[in-house]
This record gives C-alpha cells, sequence and structure tokens, in this order.
C-alpha cells in the first residue's frame, strides 16, 4: 500500500521469448549455446533506385496459447501474437519460479514497441484509401490502435493492475522496464509483466531497401515478469536504470544480433540474455542504448543479493 | 515511496477549441465566451487552427506536423508560466501521450506505397524519429528521459503519472508531461465504423447523447519536486491507474476498474474520498461510456460537483487526461466550475447530473478521471494552492 514499508529491490523472475531463433527461451539458449544462427529470408523491391534485396530475420509461425478462442485469434496481428505467445511463457515461468500466483488487481502490464502494429494499421488505412469511408473496418480499426496489444493480453491473461503501451523509437526498452520498476518501487503493483519487441513491416521492408549497407532486420518479442519478491529461483536483480546523455563513443552493447536481427526494440533480448548469464555467471551486466541524438538509456542487472552474500 | 509528494505544479499550457493558451481558455470557460461552430461533414471535429505566427517564432516549416506545433506551444506556455527560461543546472524529463505523434500517419506516403508508386521512404523514418517527446526534448535541449506513452484516452493522465515516478526515483527535477493529439481521416473514420461518433456536438451525460466528437489539442505541465523553489499553481496529489479485463473498446458496465483507480490515486493523496470537491469527468458522450462513469458517481460520490468539459474541447483522445489535468487546475484556481456543455436533459438510467451553469463554490481538491480503449482507467487528484 501507499506509503508502507520500502522496496529492496526489483527482480526478474519469469522470461519468455519469440524471435527467429524459435519461440521459448530454451530455444534461443540452444541457438546461443551451439551458435545455430538462423537463416535469413531475402526478398527483392521494386525501388526507383531499381530492384533492391532486403534480407531480414522471421519469426516462423506462433504456436497460440491453447486457452485463447478462435474468435479472438483471428482479430490478433501477427505482432500481437508474438507477444502472446512471448507473455504466456514469462507468466508460466514466473509461476514455477516463484511458486505463487499474485491478485489480478496487483499485476501490471507494460508492451513496449517502436512500431506497434504496423502492417495491420497499413491495412486498415489502406481498405479506406481504396474503398473509401466504407471500407473502415472496426474490428481492424480496434486492433489497429497502439495499445489494443496490452488491451487483449490484460483481457486474456486477467491483469488488472496498472496497464501501458510505451512507444518511443531507441528509448523503449529501458523505457518501459523503467516505468514497470516505478510502479513496483511505488507500489502501485507487486508483479508488472513486460513484453517488448516488434515485427517486420512491409513498410520497414521497402524502407529498408533503399539503404546501402543494411544490416539482417529483425524481429520477435521478449517478456519479462518483474516482482518485488527476492525468491531463489529469481534470474538477477535489475540494480539500476537511467537515461543520460554520453559522449558519442559509447556504444550499444548489441552483441547477439546475429540471432535475432536489427530492431530497434532489440536490446531487450540482450536485457534477457544478460538476465540469463547473471544467473548463471554471477556477474553484473550494462545493456545500453545509443539513439541518433546521442541519448543513451541504460540498465544494469545484477545478481539478487541474497546470492552476492553466498 | 513518494519522496517528493505533492507534486508541484508550476505552469501549464493548453491548446484545444476550447482556447489558445489559459487565459483565452478560462474567459471561454467561465465567461460563456465560447462559440462552438458546427460539426460539417468537411470538419466532423473540433481542430484547432493553427497560426502562422507559431510557425514562425518556433522556425517551422510548413510542413511540420500540427500535433508536434501544438505540443510546442502549449509546452512554451507552461514554461512561460513557470518562469523558466533555461535550463541550466535543470535535469528535465519528457512525458508525453499521443496516439499520431508516435505512429506512423506519413498519410501520402502510405497512400502511394499502397498504390505501387514507389515513394521516397524517408517520410517512414522522419514520422517516427519526430516522436513528439523526443522532438520537444531536443528542441529544448533536456537532458533528461523521454517517454511517450500511447495508452489510449488515459495517455494523457499516464504521462503525468509517469512524471511523478521519475521525480521520486530523483531522475530528473523537473518533467514536462502531458499529452497531445491531432485527429487524421482515418481516425475519424475507424471512430465512426465502431459507430462511436455523434452526428452532432456531443452531450456528456444527456439522456440524448449519440457518441463523441473527436478533438485535438495539446494540454502540458511543468511537474516539479515538493522542495523546487518555484511557486506551484496546483499539486498533483495523488493518481491511480488499473485495467478493466473485460472488453477492447467498451469500459467495464460497473466502472470496477475506475473504481480501483479511485481508490489508488485519493490514498496516495491521503485524501478522504468524501472531501473531493468536484470531478472532471472522462464524460464522452457515448452510451457505455458515461453510464458507468456516471454510476461510479452516483454510488460513490453522489453530492460531489461532477463536469463534463469535452463539449468544449471535443474528445482529444490521448491528450485528453492532460488536457482535463490543466482545465482542472484552471477550475481550482478560479474556484469556479465551468457548465458542462452539451448537457441539456438528464437520463434516469444514470440518476446523475453534470454542471449545467457556470458555479461558484469552495474547491480545495478535485478529481480527473480518464478511461481508454482496452478498459485503462486514469485518475489524477489535483489539489489547490493558496
Amino acid at each position: 500500500m501507499f506509503g508502507e514499508g520500502d522496496v529492496s529491490g526489483v527482480y526478474i523472475s519469469g522470461l519468455g521469448q519469440i524471435s527467429a531463433a524459435g519461440q521459448g527461451v530454451s530455444s534461443l539458449k540452444r541457438a546461443l549455446l551451439e551458435q545455430l544462427k538462423p537463416s535469413p529470408k531475402i526478398e527483392v523491391w521494386k525501388t526507383k533506385l531499381g530492384e533492391r534485396e532486403v534480407s531480414y530475420f522471421s519469426v516462423p509461425e506462433v504456436e497460440m496459447p491453447a486457452n485463447l478462442p478462435e474468435s479472438v485469434k483471428r482479430r490478433m496481428s501477427r505482432f500481437s501474437k508474438m507477444c502472446f505467445a512471448s507473455v504466456a511463457e514469462a507468466i508460466e515461468d514466473a509461476k514455477t519460479r516463484m511458486g505463487m500466483e499474485f491478485p489480478a488487481d496487483r499485476i501490471g502490464l507494460v508492451v513496449g514497441s517502436a512500431y506497434c502494429s504496423l502492417d495491420l494499421a497499413n491495412l486498415f488505412e489502406k481498405k479506406i484509401q481504396v474503398e473509401g469511408p466504407a471500407g473502415a473496418s472496426p474490428s481492424l480499426f480496434a486492433s489497429s490502435v497502439q495499445n489494443s496489444i496490452a488491451s487483449h493480453l490484460s483481457i486474456t491473461f486477467g491483469i488488472q493492475g496498472p496497464c501501458s503501451t510505451v512507444v518511443t523509437m531507441e528509448q523503449t526498452v529501458v523505457g518501459a522496464i523503467r516505468l514497470a520498476y516505478d510502479w513496483l518501487k511505488q507500489d502501485l503493483a507487486d508483479c508488472v509483466v513486460v513484453a517488448i519487441g516488434d515485427e517486420i513491416s512491409e513498410h520497414m521492408r521497402y524502407a529498408t531497401a533503399h539503404q546501402e549497407g543494411a544490416q539482417i532486420l529483425g524481429e520477435g518479442v521478449v517478456s519479462f515478469v518483474l516482482t518485488k519478491k527476492d525468491l531463489e529461483k529469481t534470474y538477477a536483480e535489475i540494480k539500476e536504470i537511467g537515461f543520460t546523455w554520453l559522449s558519442d563513443d559509447q556504444k550499444s552493447t548489441d552483441k547477439h544480433i546475429d540471432y535475432y536481427g536489427e530492431m530497434v526494440t532489440g536490446p531487450a533480448f540482450e536485457v534477457m540474455i544478460s538476465a540469463l548469464n547473471v544467473l548463471s555467471k554471477q556477474r553484473e551486466k550494462l545493456v545500453a542504448q545509443l539513439t541518433d541524438h546521442g541519448e543513451v538509456s541504460w540498465l544494469i542487472l545484477g545478481p539478487r543479493a541474497s546470492m552476492e552474500q553466498q | 515511496l513518494q519522496r517528493f509528494w505533492p507534486y508541484k505544479i508550476t505552469g501549464s499550457g493548453i491548446l484545444s477549441r476550447a482556447g489558445i493558451g489559459c487565459a483565452e481558455t478560462r474567459a471561454n470557460l467561465f465567461e460563456g465566451k465560447l462559440k462552438i461552430r458546427p460539426l460539417t461533414p468537411e470538419q466532423p471535429y473540433l481542430n484547432v487552427d493553427l497560426r502562422q505566427e507559431w510557425f514562425e517564432r518556433f522556425d517551422a516549416p510548413k510542413s511540420f506536423s500540427s500535433w508536434n506545433l501544438m505540443a510546442l506551444v502549449a509546452a512554451q506556455e507552461a514554461l512561460d508560466q513557470a518562469g523558466i527560461k533555461n535550463f541550466e543546472g535543470l535535469r528535465v524529463g519528457v512525458s508525453l501521450g499521443s496516439t499520431v505523434g508516435c505512429s506512423n500517419h506519413g498519410v501520402e506516403f502510405s497512400r502511394s506505397f499502397n498504390f505501387g508508386e514507389m515513394p521516397d521512404p524517408a517520410p517512414f523514418y522522419g514520422h517516427y524519429k519526430s516522436n513528439t517527446s523526443q522532438f520537444l526534448s531536443r528542441y529544448f535541449g533536456c537532458k533528461g528521459p523521454v517517454q511517450m506513452v500511447s495508452n489510449a484516452c488515459t495517455s494523457g493522465a499516464d504521462s503525468i503519472a509517469t512524471a511523478a515516478g521519475w521525480l521520486d526515483a530523483d531522475l530528473c527535477d523537473l518533467v514536462i508531461c502531458g499529452g497531445n493529439e491531432g485527429v487524421l481521416p482515418q481516425i475519424y473514420q475507424g471512430f465512426r465504423s465502431l459507430m462511436l461518433c455523434s452526428p452532432g456536438l456531443c452531450q456528456p451525460f444527456d439522456k440524448n447523447r449519440q457518441g463523441l466528437t473527436l478533438g485535438e489539442g495539446a494540454g502540458i505541465l511543468i511537474l516539479e519536486k515538493s522542495n523546487s523553489p518555484r511557486k506551484a499553481k496546483a499539486t498533483l496529489l495523488g493518481y491511480g491507474s488499473s485495467s478493466d479485463a473485460f472488453h477492447p473498446t467498451a469500459p467495464h458496465p460497473e466502472a470496477i476498474g475506475l473504481s480501483r483507480a479511485v481508490d489508488k490515486a485519493v490514498k496516495m493523496a491521503r485524501v478522504p474520498l468524501e472531501q473531493i470537491s468536484f470531478i472532471n469527468a472522462h464524460g464522452t458522450g457515448t452510451p457505455h461510456n458515461d453510464l458507468a462513469e456516471g454510476r461510479w458517481v452516483l454510488r460513490n460520490l453522489p453530492r460531489t460537483e461532477l463536469v463534463a468539459t469535452k463539449g468544449y474541447t471535443g474528445h482529444t483522445l490521448a491528450a485528453a487526461g492532460a488536457i482535463e489535468a490543466v482545465l482542472t487546475i484552471l477550475s481550482l484556481q478560479e474556484q469556479k466550475l465551468p457548465a458542462s456543455l452539451g448537457f441539456e436533459n438528464a437520463d434516469a438510467e444514470i440518476g446523475i447530473s453534470p454542471t449545467t451553469q457556470v458555479v461558484s463554490g469552495k474547491y480545495e481538491t478535485a478529481l480527473s478521471f480518464s478511461l481508454g480503449f482496452g478498459g485503462t482507467n486514469s485518475v489524477l487528484c489535483l489539489g489547490r494552492v493558496t
């Protein structure tokens, strides 16, 4: 409750992911361990510069949670499905690790994305452009609204605490985690589910086709369950989160980009990989992201306090 | 947990159909000077007429997005009101809520792409790189956290709450926070397809209400810690947020999520619910929203004054929570509540009525409600400064 007690730390207690490496944290762990890098798809786009190739890592068919009604699945964007799969895994992971569940109104939800469901939003617009006002589809509109993913997730998983969608380009990853962190610190929630990622849209592939030497595009979603409880099986403690302006030599720590591809919200994968490393190696990890304009957002993960004492 | 509570609001800025700036808005609300033009097929929402002087003052090209320009004008007014001329020695954050400010609405690029015309991709990158929060932060040279929230109609209120969290965490000394919104054709068509748009101007809480009227604008607050040397114009006492987990586009009929958000806001504000002086309702004019919200008020605060301001501003979506926070502050300062424009006939099913004329009273604390698509609920508790 407000003003009662203090929160000593915020912990990563559940993880989920979907990427070109596969669905599930174990898929990515295996890919990293065995250095199984995904093969990119190559596509040719017609541009005014001529025919140009674009390479990207695509997420395979998403396996959806069994408890989701068909009617809901039909309305969901591909990106929304990725979020579902990732969040479902993270919640199950947290339940197993923590051996407990939180009351629905004490669970929060943050979705972070640079672009949200851009293909679906474009489809909604395209139908209007082609058919006129009669082409406006209410279901497409409702599903293309940026917070529709958070809405579907909160309904399906019964999340009744604070709920938000962060869309701040390169500062999305740290911003989304920071928001969840603040809710926990302010006792607005006991547990916050954070889902961060993006899909590769048509617009993005087309735009990338105009870039010389573009990297292989990526897509996917990483989910975290953050809690205030420090239990034996939590992955790591979030030690610090900040936003600063540093010199241009500050480098992003995208070290595993070959496994998930170039994406604005890619550092979410680095946070997850760092959490896994912290759990196994018990060393602090810094994840930072630099924007085009020199702002840096960063977070430091470390071993749980109780582990450090051992 | 709230180390710097109560948060000082040292400046505010507003642009909407209700007025350009606090002074004009105040006159329009409390002196009945506003003349709302009827909606037309060509102009089916309440827009803000951009002024040439803004483009000149802020050195903005003609192609500049109207929503970023509105945010800039409102932010400058808020900073002027706070007496902040530069940010020397200050860590300044920017936290805004918007729909169009962080989504791909390069209309011409999209049309050209969809018709296979192979457009220049610059607008695709350009739009996302001009996300309103990042734009304002760079424009003013702020060196602090930046966040853009797109949480439908609660975004503006949520962004103010985020700002308070940053202050408590000592991430910065002050935050430019609030929301901005523009109305694009596809957004209007989307709401129309959901049959949520009123054929005429909206009539919040009226028994003949037929839906919402979209509007555009910006509302910006300068939020500072309780120990800031600057004089507060009002205070942010509390905030609460929750999710209905009920329906993608409709509120819970019994407003259970709103109820939880109010509980959190008044608890943080340390104000008993019955001491709330008035409520600035979300009051969109849609049958479902007003019924759910009205039922909550009837159950919990039946004798508390209720105001609905979307008759003046239209529903400014992601900016609504911030614009209404500014309107609430104006009421606390003036000790007056505006008439709820558009309301004429009480709805027996709701059982309560909002203000029908300008009223004066002793108003110390107020709640401002925001309810959004996806079942999000956010409540701000604002306090008067004498």
